[in-house]
């Protein structure tokens, strides 16, 4: 046993390098053979392997899936996710959501739950009762509720598929009592029912089985004989659909789209054919070109930022971009730009730096193989697209970009975006103030400071999920981990404003109360945005305040070093706390909360406490 | 084609059925370890793809061993 446990150890390291073919592997050849070579691997693999998220997702079921799950793995794996599953017994998936533990351990991250409309409806297709779409909709939505309370894990669920041979389908199309109706009911009634539940994903099967085609996607043999409704072949599509999804839910969001000019943004090259010669606008090839500039400004629209890098003169392309009618984005959308004859991968470190984000957070699309290469050579953090040397491959293009995809838009990924533009006039006015307190105090800074805000759930996991630098101990605490919190410690979230923008939720601070008399910092956060401006100070100052008059007698907390959060290793100790412990790289301190209020220097910004203190 | 028809067939054996290598194939049947129904359905999807043929319910539960699924496919195939 010992034997073996070493060798798995010493084993562990490869993993990431066989996963990673592996993934190429399938990249190339998605067949189902393959697809069942990599599972089975997959399954020897350790729990966590460098370079992997893992995630365990339960699936509860009215049809065969087993077939899915080399598909689903294998889609997972492309995106860098290394998944097992817990199957529900086949059909009895009302009994695994009132009691999730049945499916085993470990607890799922995540549940997706997929049940067939002819088998959840039977025989009452043909002759619908007229509460037929209610029944269905309160047994799906019962069996997701179940899940959501009893978890805290993600739901995805799929809504009614189509189905490939509609019984009465002109009868149908015409009668709102009819089959195809109240399946259409049913899965608007899931939206509406669904969509505002922060944990709650819908899979939408009208889109994922039309994308393939109803008549092809289902095999009626294999669905007939083995309830197993889909064919080989359609099954990658599937397992894209719901890798999709759950990426969006764990793995770190992209913020920036970095884009080239020529033959990207549009056609030709504008140094060479001039601005007459280059092909944007409403007639072929230009339509097409058009139309990618449409999808980047719906990206800004959704909180991305755009930004440019280019070998080009930059007088040319501004003047462009600024005078031709037929540009969908001016320079005003980009939030910088690197238009000049430099190496396009120390281009884009200059935009990293300039907007203050990872180089992780980046997505660049150049139609050249060579600076595409030189990029992934250079920067292999930042996710490279080769824009296609086709127009007409240009939708297929931007349909399979990963990393754009957001499971929903709040307004603070917008105010994210907007404050970030915002900056540049911000570092203008810092430098006609020569002196940081007087430039503070000129920003008009306002801050609220929330305690158990519920609807600030989702916000506050998206910055456990994406703050890296100014972070103490980046535990990436999903929805269900926040709102465990939320019952039984503090959680804060901090909102800034100043006189150039609304950043939205700009800091995160989680308490665990223990036993009472000490309460332990689990989580410190500052969103990038918010650098530079003392307000972190603020955030400790109010938790210690709301410890001090909750009889807390000390506040202990902890520096977990990543590689990336090097800027907050004196946060605590520069804020009163003392070192009681180094252990592995970790720092923990303590503060007396009696200790904790004197000797602050005055507060640059106003400050608004909201929430109950109890 | 550089691979023929049995070391296809015996690849995707080895696996849906997790064979190892140097074990023999040629005499796998329903009995054989692994060999649950999962695995048969599993089977005949990998199969069916690679030779792009369908197999009739009565075909498939019929070629319930590594020589029947190949006399299959190279009637069908």
């Amino acid at each position: 046993m010992a034997s073996s446990e070493s060798a798995r150890v010493a084993h562990a390291g490869d993993w990431s390098e066989r996963l990673r073919r592996t993934a190429a592997k399938l990249a190339s050849d998605p067949s189902h053979a393959n697809a069942l070579e990599a599972y089975h691997a997959g399954q020897e693999a350790p729990a966590t392997v460098d370079g992997f998220v893992s995630v365990t997702s339960g699936i509860l079921r009215n049809v065969t899936v087993e077939p899915w799950l080399p598909e689903l793995y294998g889609s997972l794996l492309q995106r860098g996710i290394k998944a097992r599953f817990l199957l529900g017994d086949y059909g009895v998936y009302e009994r695994y959501a009132s009691a999730p533990s049945e499916l085993g351990t470990p607890a799922p991250d995540c549940f997706l739950v997929y049940l067939d409309a002819g088998l959840l409806a039977g025989d009452a297709r043909h002759d619908p009762p007229e509460d037929l779409a209610d029944a269905l909709l309160g047994r799906i939505t019962a069996i997701v509720g179940g899940l959501v309370e009893g978890t805290g894990a993600n739901v995805f669920v799929t809504n009614l598929a189509p189905d490939p041979h509609p019984p009465h389908a002109v009868h149908g199309d015409q009668d709102p009592g009819g089959w195809p109706h109240i399946r259409r009911t049913v899965n608007a009634g899931l939206t509406d029912a669904l969509s505002a539940d922060p944990r709650v994903y819908i899979l939408d099967m009208d889109r994922i089985v039309g994308e393939y085609g109803a008549l092809r996607a289902y095999d009626m043999r294999m669905y007939m004989t083995a309830a197993s409704p889909f064919a080989v072949d359609f099954l990658p599509c599937l397992g894209r659909a719901f890798a999709a999804a759950v990426a969006a839910t764990v793995l770190p969001p992209k913020k920036c789209v970095v884009v080239d000019c020529d033959n990207t943004l549009w056609g030709g090259i504008l140094g060479e054919d001039g601005p007459e010669g280059v092909a944007i606008g409403t007639d072929y090839p230009g339509s097409a070109y058009r139309e990618f500039q449409l999808f980047l400004a719906g990206l800004a629209h959704r909180g991305f930022l755009l930004a440019l890098n280019s070998k080009n003169n930059e007088g040319d392309v501004l003047s462009f971009m600024e005078d031709s009618p037929e540009m969908v984005l001016g320079p005003a959308d980009f939030a910088a730009s690197r238009i000049n004859w430099d190496d396009k991968a120390a281009n884009l470190a200059g935009l990293a730096r300039e907007l203050n984000i990872g180089l992780d957070a980046m997505i660049f699309i150049d139609d050249s193989a060579f600076e595409c290469e030189r990029v992934k050579s250079a920067l292999p953090e930042v996710q490279v697209e080769q824009f296609p040397a086709n127009p007409l491959d240009i939708p297929r293009f931007v349909s399979a970009i990963r990393g754009v995809e957001r499971l929903c838009v709040g307004m603070d990924d917008l105010a994210r975006a907007e404050s970030i533009r915002a900056n540049a006039n911000r570092e203008r006015l810092r430098r006609e103030t020569p002196d940081l307190d007087s430039f503070l105090r000129s920003l008009s800074i306002r801050l609220t400071i929330a305690r158990q805000d519920r609807a600030a759930v989702r916000r506050a996991s998206e910055l456990c999920q994406r703050t890296n630098q100014f972070n103490l101990t980046t535990r990436r605490h999903g929805v269900g981990d926040i709102e465990r919190f939320l019952d039984e410690g503090v959680v804060y979230t901090m909102s800034m404003r100043d006189r150039f923008s609304d950043y939205g939720t700009i800091g995160v601070a989680i308490v665990d109360k223990g036993s009472g008399d000490r309460w332990e910092i689990d989580s410190f956060m500052l969103s990038c945005r918010a650098f530079g401006r003392g307000v972190e100070a603020e955030l400790l100052h109010a938790l210690l305040e709301d410890a001090g008059a909750a009889g807390v007698r000390s506040v202990g907390a902890c520096y977990v070093p990543t590689g990336k959060n090097r800027m907050t290793r004196n946060f605590f100790p520069d804020n009163g706390f003392s070192v009681t412990e180094r252990l592995d790289g970790e720092t923990r301190f303590e503060i007396r909360t009696a200790a904790a209020s004197g000797g602050r220097p005055e507060s640059t910004c106003e400050v608004r406490r909201v929430g109950s203190s109890e | 084609m550089s691979e023929n028809v049995e070391a296809a067939l015996e690849r995707i054996f080895r696996s849906v059925l997790r064979v190892p290598p140097g074990e023999d194939v040629s005499s796998l049947s329903v009995e054989s370890h692994g060999w649950d129904s999962v695995a048969h359905l599993n089977l005949i999807l990998a199969v069916e793809q690679e030779f792009r043929f369908m197999m009739t319910p009565e075909e498939g539960s019929a070629a319930n061993s590594f020589q029947r699924m190949l006399d299959l496919v190279n009637s069908r195939g």
